[in-house]
Formats: C-alpha cells, sequence, structure tokens
C-alpha cells in the first residue's frame, strides 16, 4: 500500500543510508563503471517517478518485516529498497515524504 | 556473592510503564497477544505475548516477567525478564535477569547473563557501532533479494537511518548530481529532518 499522500502540494524528497553507497561502489567493482551508470542512471530515473509521486505498485512492493519498508523494481537484474519517513504538521497531516534509499540488490 | 555475571556490562534500568506519561515505554500488556511484526521508534515494554518479528532500531524493549515473546528482536537495548524465543540482535545491550529466559543466538556489543537465567544459544559480541551484519554472512558482493545476507543488510540501513546517518538530496537538484555523491564516498553525517 502506497504511503499517504501529502496534502495539498505533495512533496517527495530522495535520500540515501550510507549502506546504498556501498553498494553503489560494489556494483562499480563487480561490472565495472560504465555498465554500472547505466544501471545507475535507470535507477535514477526510477527516484524521477517517486519524487512525481508516481507508485506504481507493479514495481513496488513491501520489503521486509518493516511496514515502511519497499522494494522498487527498477531493472532486469536490479532492485533496489527504500524506506519513508513522513514529515507531519502540527495537526499530524502528512506534509511531505522521504524516501531514503537502503540496498541495491540482485534479484 | 549475591549474583555472578558473564560481563561487567552495566544493567539496564526496569522501567514499568505508566499510564498518562509520555516519556514511558509503550507497553503491551499481561492479557495481550500479538501475532505479526511490530515495529517503530520509541522503546517497548512486552508484559504479554508477542510471536512474529520486533524492530525497534535505536529503541529498548523490555521482555517482562510474565511476557512471553517467539520472535526475533533486533533493537538498541533488550532486557530480558520474561521468557523469549528467537534471535536477538542489540546494538548496545543484551541484559537478561535471573529471572529471564533466551533460547537463540544473541549478537550484541555487551551483555550481561545473571545468575540464574537460562540461555541457550550462541553469542556473538561485536564491537560498540560495528555491524551486525553476521560475519559468516558477509561478502564482497552485492546481496541477492531473498537471501538471509539480503535481511541482514537491510536491518544494517534500517539502523542508519534510525540513528540519522543517512543524506539527503536538495529537493531542486538534478537526480543526476546523484552518481557522483553516492560515488565521492563522503560519510554521511547525523541527519535530522525538520518535521515528523
Amino acid at each position: 500500500m502506497p504511503p499517504e499522500s501529502p496534502t495539498n502540494t505533495p512533496r517527495v524528497s530522495i535520500g540515501w543510508a550510507p549502506s546504498f553507497a556501498v553498494d553503489v561502489s560494489k556494483l562499480d567493482e563487480e561490472i565495472g563503471h560504465s555498465a554500472s551508470t547505466g544501471i545507475l542512471t535507470d535507477l535514477t530515473a526510477a527516484l524521477g517517478a517517486l519524487r512525481r509521486f508516481e507508485w506504481d505498485e507493479m514495481v513496488i512492493t513491501p520489503f521486509g518485516h518493516l511496514g515502511s519498508s519497499f522494494q522498487y523494481d527498477f531493472h532486469p537484474h536490479y532492485v533496489f529498497t527504500f524506506s519513508v519517513l513522513t514529515d507531519r504538521d502540527e495537526q499530524k497531516k502528512p506534509i511531505k515524504e522521504n524516501y531514503i534509499l537502503k540496498r541495491l540488490l540482485k534479484k | 556473592m549475591q549474583q555472578s555475571e558473564l560481563s561487567s556490562a552495566p544493567k539496564i534500568p526496569i522501567e514499568q510503564p505508566r499510564a498518562g506519561s509520555s516519556t514511558d515505554p509503550a507497553a503491551i500488556g499481561r492479557s495481550l497477544v500479538i501475532k505479526g511484526e511490530v515495529t517503530g521508534s520509541e522503546s517497548l515494554f512486552i508484559d504479554g505475548k508477542v510471536e512474529g518479528a520486533i524492530n525497534l532500531p535505536g529503541n529498548r524493549v523490555t521482555i517482562g516477567r510474565n511476557g512471553i515473546v517467539c520472535a526475533n528482536i533486533f533493537a538498541r537495548e533488550i532486557l530480558v525478564l520474561g521468557n523469549v524465543q528467537g534471535n536477538c540482535q542489540a546494538t548496545e545491550l543484551i541484559d537478561i535477569r535471573s529471572e529471564g529466559s533466551l533460547t537463540g543466538d544473541a549478537i550484541t556489543a555487551r551483555i550481561s547473563i545473571e545468575d540464574g537465567a537460562i540461555f541457550r544459544g550462541g553469542i556473538d559480541i561485536r564491537k560498540l557501532g560495528e555491524s551486525l551484519v553476521p560475519s559468516n554472512l558477509k561478502a564482497p558482493g552485492i546481496a541477492k533479494v531473498g537471501s538471509p545476507l539480503a535481511d541482514a543488510y537491510d536491518a544494517q540501513a534500517e539502523t542508519e537511518i534510525a540513528e540519522g546517518q543517512y543524506e539527503m538530496l536538495d529537493d531542486e537538484a538534478d537526480l543526476h548530481d546523484l552518481l557522483p555523491r553516492w560515488r565521492s564516498g563522503t560519510p554521511a553525517l547525523a541527519h535530522s529532518r525538520s518535521a515528523r
């Protein structure tokens, strides 16, 4: 189930955990910088969709035990996982979604 | 000596939940049974029964004297006065008191097992702040979805996020700016969002 849509003006921010940057380094080492750049370009395109608050349940599915954790199937051979943190105003209404990238995983 | 301990790790003070105070831990009462996954960002006192998984990175989980937990627990501190069956991972301390029982493996920076406590399982002591990814699961490559390594890596990333160790891209920035930043290897600074 997608996170709550922030009211009025949807805002989505993208972040990443140190573990995700480590996985990017691993990807560079495993397949080379050039091939890795192609995959990461696909990944940024997926992030662009998230930024536009496009939540495609065909490619975004729950991941793991945490209800706020999801898996994005962005490439034939790779997925990334991310957590959703919601900023709320004083009335507890969502005002901003923060999508924090966690890991890059092989299928 | 009244009691002996496996280590000199400090004890975790027992925080009994009291009604009406926002600073006390959330509580699962004696008559409550929860089957599923417990997640969140606050400490928890369990005096009932929980089956499933407990993921409270950065917080304390206390299993009270009446508590029965059949679940893997991931938290900052785990205090066991009741009965736990499952693997426990704590970034700081696992404290098993004399009336407590833990059946499962313990991965933690520090552990205290009081005289009379029951413990059946393995202990993996890590340095404070060290990754909780089991050493036998470490691999140089990217983990595969569904593998134990992927689950352990994910828990590691969750801990980083819970501790505020993440970076945010400026809302107006081009997404293509991300690639050089990911590759720069600049360590993330503790981050706090403006509102929650």
